[in-house]
């Protein structure tokens, strides 16, 4: 009869936990490098023996038990209660060997629960040429454990840790011995000046641990890291050289996308074009040619920055150096008011603003948390992008200007810098007004600098840019075909007597012109042009026209939704085989003549985009996090109002 | 052929409203996907 034990996974960030779960239990899943970045609980099955079957549940990572975060709450709970569905047979702290003081201190609390304990140290690979050396003997009896050496890296130990976990209870179960385990889980008002006492005493029994047992030549384990930590962590150096990387990124995701998009917009144009001659003529034919295949081709064209876009991030995650960045915004954090756990939320909500919100569970403070919840909508996700880039592309003239650099990077760039400006100073306004008077303190790991695994960055590029294909392109599917829909029919004589009323108000024009005035008509007429024209005077202000203010309201679903309605209203009724962009660059105001998309407009609806918060998602995850609609209600208005007069402010300016 | 095709017109706009309103109205808290956000673009 086949056995299934039960183990779990604990350890401190950045000691390749996650890449463990990822050997044993062969999910693929992000590896990072920032504190904080495992949130939720991960499981996976893994073969022991033949007969043995391991549930491995990746606890979220964490310094301690001292259970004043979520993060850890969570930890104590599962391996302190037996009720608890996920209490497990063992327990596996993982360690990394260059910092194992550190990471000690979380197995010695562990140990105390009295669970059957391994500790797996990471990064053998690397003890040579760091100089450390451990005799396992003598810390295994010291520890009363059993202790493996592995690589996740390089794949070593792991078999010998499965033999270690399948003999699991020979494992001693003999605690510490450090102190009641009840410091752990103790709420009482002076739970702080307990946990400080408890935590002295452990890193005294941890330091006669290791005292004879683990040596390291520091001449050797220094060196390199610490020559790199600090130019790129220098005040001034570093923000220069993380402004560089960061230039060149944007950069290379114009210069290096501009081929694929081209391609992919012309053969959507090309796949629309084709529906509409070889498909039997009807609705459900025009719904694909008009409505569906823009819509899509509007999310599909951007899979080339998204996908570089996430390369550039998992390479910098995963060579160490994205903590480093951590380090220089928590020094610009601090004097705005926030602690640096907010950094966390704030640079990972370059990706998405949901798991960013996420991820301000780790900040204990109240108040702190809130405010990072409020004002990290403000940084620029990757849902920004497409709009970003499709505006920019149209309104900002190629070629390069100041100190040679790329306009279109340029201005990419400085949307960039102004979310991240946005999100601190409202964070200080914020402070100010909500009056935080404690601070929590904030524990930075600096991960060694290594080589990207090939593997990481892949699988993340590729789950990134499905999430983003297959989750924002349902949505734009759904509204595409209601678009579609609205834009087709219309109410009353205007809509249905177009032909009659076009025709006879235009006698000399040939048939084609005829067609397009038709269309244009129709589409004025039409249930969605109805409504346009009835909001266009709240936008007209801005720039915008009834069509931009179209794709403003359904883009509240998710930004990128923006890009595939202004494709599927340029489309209906249109029977060229235009591309997108080339669309985007005839549309003019009927009225002047004018280009819609001229500078003004374009710098207005940046400006709009960049301070909105256009994201329904991000409202129900805000709800879910504050247990209420009182802060989600006042973030998006708060955030919706202040982008309509920045947007108003700069047409009125520019115009 | 026009009746169908309007067939197929009114099933997708039936099955768009449908998704919509169950991923936006009905589910209280994200998906556990990926970011935990199968709408965000990340």
């Amino acid at each position: 009869m086949s056995e299934l034990l039960k183990i779990a996974l604990i350890g401190n960030p950045n000691t390749g936990k996650t890449s463990l779960f990822n050997t044993l239990t062969g999910l693929n899943q992000k590896v990072g490098n920032y504190p904080g970045i495992t949130v939720d609980k991960k499981t996976g099955k893994c073969k022991l023996s033949d007969t043995t079957t391991a549930e491995i549940i990746d606890l979220p990572g964490t310094y301690s038990l001292n259970a004043s975060s979520e993060d850890e709450n969570i930890a104590v709970k599962i391996l302190s209660e037996k009720e608890n569905s996920n209490y497990p047979d063992i327990v596996v702290v993982i360690a990394e060997v260059e910092n194992l003081k550190r990471n000690l201190l979380l197995y010695t609390q562990v140990k105390d629960l009295g669970l059957p304990t391994v500790l797996a140290i990471n990064m053998q690979d690397i003890m040579a040429s760091k100089g450390i050396s451990i005799d396992i003997d003598a810390l295994e009896m010291e520890l009363n454990t059993k202790i493996v050496l592995i690589s996740t890296k390089k794949n070593i130990g792991i078999a010998s840790l499965k033999e270690t976990l399948l003999a699991y209870k020979s494992i001693p179960l003999k605690s510490c011995n450090i102190s009641s385990t009840s410091v752990l889980k103790d709420t009482s008002l002076n739970k702080k000046q307990k946990q400080h006492k408890d935590t002295v005493k452990r890193y005294q029994f941890i330091k006669e641990a290791l005292e004879n047992n683990y040596k390291v030549e520091i001449h050797r384990a220094k060196g390199f890291r610490t020559k790199l930590d600090k130019v790129l962590t220098h005040k001034v150096f570093g923000y220069l050289i993380f402004f560089t990387i960061l230039f060149n990124i944007f950069q290379a995701l114009f210069s290096w996308s501009e081929y694929p998009m081209e391609l992919i917009d012309s053969s959507f144009a090309f796949l629309s074009d084709w529906t509409k001659g070889n498909l039997p003529e009807g609705g459900f034919t025009r719904l694909l040619s008009e409505g569906i295949i823009p819509g899509i081709g509007g999310i599909v064209i951007f899979i080339p920055q998204i996908a570089f876009l996430f390369l550039f991030l998992s390479i910098l995650e995963e060579t160490g150096y994205m903590s480093r960045v951590v380090f220089l915004m928590d020094k610009i954090m601090r004097k705005f008011g926030l602690s640096g756990k907010s950094v966390v939320p704030l640079i990972s909500g370059t990706a998405c603003a949901i798991p960013a919100i996420m991820a301000a569970r780790n900040i204990e403070n109240w108040k702190e948390r809130l405010i990072t919840i409020l004002v990290t909508p403000f940084t620029t996700c990757a849902a920004r992008l497409p709009v970003y880039a499709i505006i920019i592309s149209l309104v900002i003239p190629k070629g390069n200007s100041f100190l040679g650099m790329n306009n279109h990077a340029l201005v990419l760039m400085s949307l960039y810098v102004l979310g991240f400006a946005a999100a601190i100073l409202s964070a200080y306004i914020l402070n100010k007004t909500l009056k935080i008077k404690s601070k929590s303190y904030f524990v930075i790991e600096m991960p060694n600098y290594k080589m990207p695994l090939f593997k990481n960055v892949f699988y993340n590029v590729i789950d990134k840019t499905k999430a983003f294909v297959y989750g924002a392109g349902k949505i734009i599917l759904a509204v595409s075909i209601l678009l579609w829909v609205l834009a087709s029919y219309g109410p009353g004589k205007d809509f249905n007597q177009a032909e009659t009323i076009i025709k006879a108000k235009y006698t000399h024009l040939d048939s084609d012109d005829l067609d397009s005035k038709i269309a244009s008509y129709k589409l004025e007429h039409s249930y969605i042009g109805t409504f346009g024209k009835f909001i266009e005077p709240s936008i007209k202000p801005l720039g915008y026209d009834w069509k931009v203010g179209i794709a403003l309201i359904t883009s509240f679903a998710a930004r990128e939704v923006f890009v595939g309605t202004l494709a599927t209203i340029y489309s209906v009724g249109s029977e060229d085989e235009a591309t997108l962009m080339e669309k985007m660059k005839k549309e003019v105001h009927l009225d002047t003549m004018k280009p819609v998309f001229d500078f003004p407009t374009g710098i207005s609806l940046l400006l709009f985009y960049a301070f909105a918060m256009q994201c329904m998602s991000t409202v129900a995850i805000v709800k879910k996090e504050t247990n209420g609609w009182k802060w989600p209600l006042i973030q998006m208005f708060g955030m919706t109002i202040f982008a309509y007069i920045i947007a108003l402010a700069s047409y009125q300016i520019l115009h | 052929m026009e009746l169908f095709q309007n067939i197929l017109v009114a099933v997708a706009v039936f099955l768009s409203l449908r998704f919509l309103y169950v991923k936006f109205f009905k589910k209280d808290k994200p998906s556990d996907k990926s970011c935990g956000n199968d709408g965000c673009g990340c």
